[in-house]
């Protein structure tokens, strides 16, 4: 394959882009997906400033249920559950994207390595990778909590790592179906080094799957990190976190407390609904 | 009070700490029993020696000064006809240790030990001692040795008549297995039988309520078989001379017992009874109100408000002294000025506390460790109050006009997580700015509280400020000994002052008939620690425990045991 | 088959080994003594002594794991450090539970996702195509723990017909059980609902665009003989494989589903034992935990193998 051929490649997946694009914009499920996903994100940003309350500092009676002063009512210390719904976005959308590109760009790479190479290098990391599937992410969670301390990084670090060998996974047969085409062959020819032909001439060409597996993985990590918050790792005390919120507020429904436990549960919900809505609508772009 | 019994008294409650300051124990707040308090004020009592003859007499001086854990509302006593049958539901906390009646540490593991087995003094009238196996005793004139007549017809459950040489073998157990309350004052061989139903107990040394380290108040004490082997569990070798007989348990669910018929005090009127293991303390609250169980042991009132209100169920709310610690540093670090200490102290609305925490159902605190159900407690100390104002400028003064920063630690246990944030949210007002952190017990004790290194003087590498529990304590000596004296082992605030030093000596020295030398020491006491604020105390909090009406004569101690013999259920 | 049935066998088992020694090592790295995390941060130095001597923890290391691997040979997984019996007794009763909340979770939601995945495939893009298709998705994203906290302030608070914990009391019949049990079990079956009609729908479509589905409706077959003669057939297999491998990651929902509920299972085991650094207890449980996934992907393939003959021939061959 000589340069010229290779840049009209290049041409048409960009316009191959671009129409996909066009074709998104139609679907009324990435829109309503985006819009979600954007409410949320100005949360996270702006978080306490948006709210009508200090969502740490402003303390009113306890557990009074919803009402014109509080409109989600106030939790169990007396702080405004409206406000903190809204703070409480910015841990979950800090965390869940960052694992998720970690373990795309390590899943990447070692799929990439293991459909490239394949032999003994994909016999050794198929069966590590499996290993890690077999691990439930709860349980890792709670583990490295014990032996790492809480903190974000160590969430990050453990949803990213156990993420990671699916990624490999999409990524590995994805890398197969490419290794054996023309322009594979061609630049091994051409003496163009393992590198080069790994991430210039295959990477482009499986980054469709990895764009939708880190949309995917994005609704994942969400997932996760709520559950693993709600478990109480990874948190800070008091932190307005939607699981951990859960996890301080869920035994109050005994007393027919509920407003500080379902408002957050709604968020969690929206969030991974609309994350979800945007996935499958770059999938079904994709499939086309 | 003659101090080497007090000291042996005080080592008996701190080491039974030490031996088993486990997250379930903390968990349940109440670590040391109110009979001590009768213990203490009996020592050197002449009476104290005299022996006790019927269950229903309380231990001499016992009654003014029983104040470790008042009923404030007693469960109803029989206002229904006691019912035959049927079987009774406890809820308890999971189980975190083995159910060896020698080596166990925890509370689950007392209350379902002691359903078997049984004491030498059981549990009387008016949370005091009473006779069990032992139905009277009595001491030499100095109380180096006791007595002990042993009831009449009580057989194993594995058969066999019980005798002293099962108390014998019992005694030397316990002296191998290293019990806390009894180190250091019976050896092996203490124990002679001069014939099958009378123990004498011959001590290291004299102890002028022994009857009470061998009691329900000293867990560990259950008499076992005479061939039974250090380290047996209940589980795995079910006997005991006691109501019941362990039928199945799974340390993840519950423990079954069925009536033992021959029980020598007649067959209990229930069928069996049930121990249902629950992970906290909440969920015990729904099932007792769903119907599931019968009795919940303890539970909190943030989370049990309900349970007030329900009509179906007694709840016992028991003053206590049960309070938490905010400690800071004194010795170095921006609290090391008192005045910081006060600002803080300053900032705090305690009121809204209690409310928010307790609903209502705690005492306040005056940042010292005298409670108010205490005798001694000296009701005209001024309760300190909140003044923002007052707090800002004391903190100008210290050299903090901008306010200070530090991060405040803490365990997490039932409402402490809570009260770290309200904390953190109070004292903003006056310019602190705290960060909550809570973090499992554990790592809270290991790395916060008091870290293994340094280890000279204790606590030094504690954190600059933090929120510790304590039990309850039938008298604020372990307080005062361990967390406030110079160089105490639990003394996280580092403080050191020859003041407080020399008004707890005062205390401590005080004879037990003088209970006016008592009030001012502990008048002394409340002023240092006021004043200097090495901890501030914002309350102390209500022991509660809840039982459905269907149910009437169960008794208990704070020490997570629950007598059932004579227990019915509607 | 045997032979790849015993090959298969033989990598899980690799992949436990590989399991355990992780887990074994990293818990071994903790700060804290194992002594001293079981007998409380105060414990004095005579019991720390007395424990390590019993568990035979001043032995070097290496010594203690091959110690442990070789108890794991004769099925033989420890005693658990703080009640001191042995692990598969402990974890037993918790593994029923958990097993038949499970189950209960699978019969509610399979026949209705197959059904839901059928019926969406058969009407591709219509109306009741996108609600499935879109509740499927929403259902599979939100964690359970959400899930069965809404649960239980719609059926436990506001209309009070369910219980809000789970906790069974002693002597409930199997049928009164159920009562307990609907709760836990939906919140997990609506997890499951996603993953399965969504699974479902995408086989569905694919056999239905097929040659033979073609030529068989071309030959006057009816719709119901169709779909049941080769469409759920040929659907069914891509499912179960999905399923299978996202075990271990459905299985973090039950952890947290238990604590929700208060339901005593394998999750509550896995907390108790996390948080007291337990650690055979620990070790059965990921020893479990992987067990299953492992018998969970060899089942699946040994049930597509036996769908489809093809995969058959080919494993006979390899």
């Amino acid at each position: 394959m000589n340069p010229v051929e290779t840049q009209t490649f290049r041409t048409e997946r960009q316009n191959a882009r671009r129409e996909n694009w066009h074709l998104l914009r139609r679907k009324a499920g990435f829109i309503i997906g985006v819009f979600i996903v954007a409410i949320w994100t100005v949360c996270a940003i702006f978080g306490s400033r948006l709210a009508p309350r200090d969502p740490a500092r402003d303390l009113d009676v306890k557990n009074l249920s919803p009402r014109r002063s509080h409109w989600f009512g106030t939790d169990i210390i007396g702080r405004d559950v409206l406000s903190r719904v809204i703070a409480g976005a910015r841990n979950v959308l800090l965390i869940a994207p960052v694992a998720a590109m970690l373990s795309i760009i390590a899943g990447a790479i070692l799929g990439l390595m293991m459909g490239y190479f394949r032999g003994v290098v994909d016999m050794i990391l198929s069966r590590i990778v499996e290993t890690f599937l077999a691990l439930p992410v709860v349980l890792v969670g709670l583990l490295a909590l014990v032996i790492f301390g809480s903190s974000r990084v160590v969430v990050i670090g453990v949803v990213a790592t156990l993420f990671t060998p699916i990624v490999t996974r999409t990524v590995r047969s994805a890398v197969l179906a490419e290794a054996d085409l023309d322009y594979v062959t061609s630049a091994r020819l051409r003496g163009e080094s393992s590198l080069f032909i790994m991430f210039r001439e295959i990477l482009p060409n499986v980054s469709a799957p990895i764009v939708v597996e880190f949309t995917v993985r994005v609704g994942y990590a969400i997932f996760t990190v709520a559950s693993l918050s709600f478990l109480g790792v990874g948190v800070a005390t008091g932190s307005p976190d939607w699981g951990s919120s859960i996890a301080d507020h869920y035994r109050l429904m005994n007393d027919n407390i509920w407003w500080s436990t379902l408002f957050p549960a709604l968020a969690i919900t929206s969030l991974v609904i609309a994350v979800n809505l945007i996935a499958d609508s770059i999938q079904a772009v994709y499939d086309r | 009070m003659d101090h080497v019994e007090n000291r042996a008294v005080d080592g008996l409650i701190a080491s039974q700490l030490n031996g088993r300051l486990t997250r379930r124990q903390l968990a349940t707040g109440v670590l040391a029993l109110p009979a001590i308090t009768a213990l203490i004020a009996a020592c050197g009592s002449d009476k104290a020696k005299t022996t006790s003859t019927t269950g229903a007499t309380t231990a001499p001086g016992a009654d003014t000064t029983l104040t470790g854990a008042t009923p404030t509302t007693v469960a109803s006593e029989t206002t229904l006809a006691a019912a035959s049958g049927g079987n009774l539901i406890v809820a308890m906390d999971l189980p975190g240790g083995p159910f060896d009646p020698v080596g166990m540490y925890d509370l689950v593991a007392y209350g379902l030990v002691a359903q078997c087995f049984e004491f030498l003094c059981s549990l009387g009238d008016n949370s005091d001692i009473g006779p069990g196996l032992a139905t009277e005793w009595s001491s030499n004139a100095d109380a180096t040795e006791w007595t002990f007549k042993l009831r009449e017809g009580v057989k194993w459950q594995k058969g066999g008549d019980f005798t002293a040489d099962d108390v014998a073998a019992t005694m030397d157990r316990l002296v191998e297995g290293g019990n806390s309350g009894l180190g250091g004052i019976i050896s092996k061989g203490s124990v002679t039988a001069p014939d099958p139903l009378t123990a004498v107990i011959k001590l290291d040394k004299a102890v002028g309520l022994f009857p009470y380290l061998v009691s329900v108040f000293n867990a560990q004490t259950v008499i076992t078989p005479k061939d039974w082997a250090l380290g047996n569990t209940l589980d795995k070798n079910p006997d005991g001379t006691g109501p019941w007989i362990l039928e199945s348990l799974d340390p993840t669910t519950s423990a079954k017992f069925k009536k033992n018929p021959d029980y020598w005090g007649g067959p209990p009127p229930l069928d069996s009874v049930e121990f249902q293991f629950f992970p906290d303390t909440d969920t015990q609250v729904t099932a007792l109100q769903g119907g599931n169980v019968d009795v919940v042991m303890q539970f909190q009132a943030s989370t049990g408000t309900s349970l007030f209100s329900d009509s179906s169920v007694d709840v016992s709310v028991l003053r206590a002294a049960t309070h938490r610690q905010l400690w800071m540093r004194c010795d170095t670090g921006q609290f090391a000025d008192k005045k910081v200490r006060q600002a803080l102290a300053l900032s705090l609305d305690r009121d809204v506390l209690i409310s928010t925490l307790f609903d209502g159902k705690a005492d306040l605190g005056n940042d010292h460790v005298i409670a108010p159900i205490y005798p001694y407690f000296d009701k005209t100390q001024p309760q300190r109050t909140r003044d923002i104002a007052k707090a800002k400028s004391l903190l100008t003064d210290a050299g903090f006009p901008n306010g200070l920063e530090a991060t405040l630690y803490a365990g997490d246990l039932q409402e402490i997580k809570q009260l770290a944030q309200l904390v953190a949210v109070q004292a903003a007002d006056a310019g602190f700015k705290l960060t909550a952190s809570v973090v499992d017990n554990g790592s809270f004790y290991g790395k916060y509280w008091c870290p293994a290194e340094p280890k000279d003087p204790p606590c030094s590498g504690a954190a600059e400020i933090g929120i510790v529990d304590y039990g309850h304590r039938a008298t604020p000596d372990v307080f005062l000994n361990a967390a406030i004296k110079t160089h105490g082992v639990w003394n996280s605030s580092q403080y050191s002052s020859a003041e407080l030093d020399t008004a707890f000596e005062a205390f401590q020295a005080a004879p037990e008939a003088d209970d006016a030398g008592r009030a001012a020491a502990a008048k002394n006491i409340q002023k240092i620690m006021n004043e200097d604020v090495p901890v501030c105390i914002p309350y102390f909090y209500n022991y509660l425990s809840a039982t459905s009406k269907k149910v009437s004569g169960a008794q208990t101690s704070a020490l997570g045991q629950i007598f059932l013999a004579k227990a019915s259920k509607a | 088959m045997t032979r790849y049935i015993l090959k298969r066998l033989l990598l899980a088992l690799v992949t436990l080994w590989l399991l355990v020694t992780a887990v074994y090592f990293m818990v071994n790295v903790l700060p804290q003594s194992v002594a001293k995390s079981v007998l409380g941060n105060t414990a004095l130095p005579e019991a720390v002594d007395r424990f390590n001597l019993k568990w035979k923890l001043n032995d070097p290391q290496l010594t203690q794991y091959f110690r442990y691997i070789k108890g794991l040979v004769h099925f033989d997984l420890g005693r658990s450090y703080k009640s001191e019996r042995p692990v598969l007794n402990v974890l037993g009763g918790p593994l029923v539970r958990s097993a038949k909340l499970a189950i209960f979770a699978l019969v509610i939601t399979v026949p209705i996702s197959i059904w839901a995945g059928v019926t969406a495939a058969r009407r591709r893009d219509g109306k009741l195509d996108r609600a499935i298709v879109l509740t499927g998705l929403a259902t599979s994203s939100i964690p359970e723990f959400v899930t069965g906290a809404l649960l239980v302030i719609v059926f436990g608070v506001f209309l009070n017909w369910l219980p809000v914990i789970s906790t069974i009391p002693s002597g409930t019949s199997l049928i009164g059980q159920v009562r307990y049990l609907i709760l836990p079990a939906l919140s997990m079956a609506i997890v499951y609902f996603g993953y399965i009609a969504r699974m479902m729908r995408a086989g569905s479509i694919k056999a239905l665009e097929s040659d033979y589905a073609r030529t068989a409706t071309m030959k006057g077959l009816n719709d119901r003989q169709l779909i049941r003669r080769h469409v759920i057939r040929n659907a069914i297999p891509p499912t179960i494989t999905v399923i299978s491998v996202q075990i271990g990651y459905l299985f973090g929902g039950i952890i947290a589903v238990e604590k929700v509920f208060n339901y005593s299972g394998i999750g509550q085991q896995i907390f108790v034992a996390v948080s007291a650094k337990d650690l055979p207890l620990l070790q059965g449980c990921v020893l479990i935990v992987g067990t299953i996934y492992m018998l969970a992907t060899l089942t699946a393939d040994i049930i597509i193998a036996w769908l489809n003959p093809r995969v058959r021939l080919q494993v006979g061959s390899s």
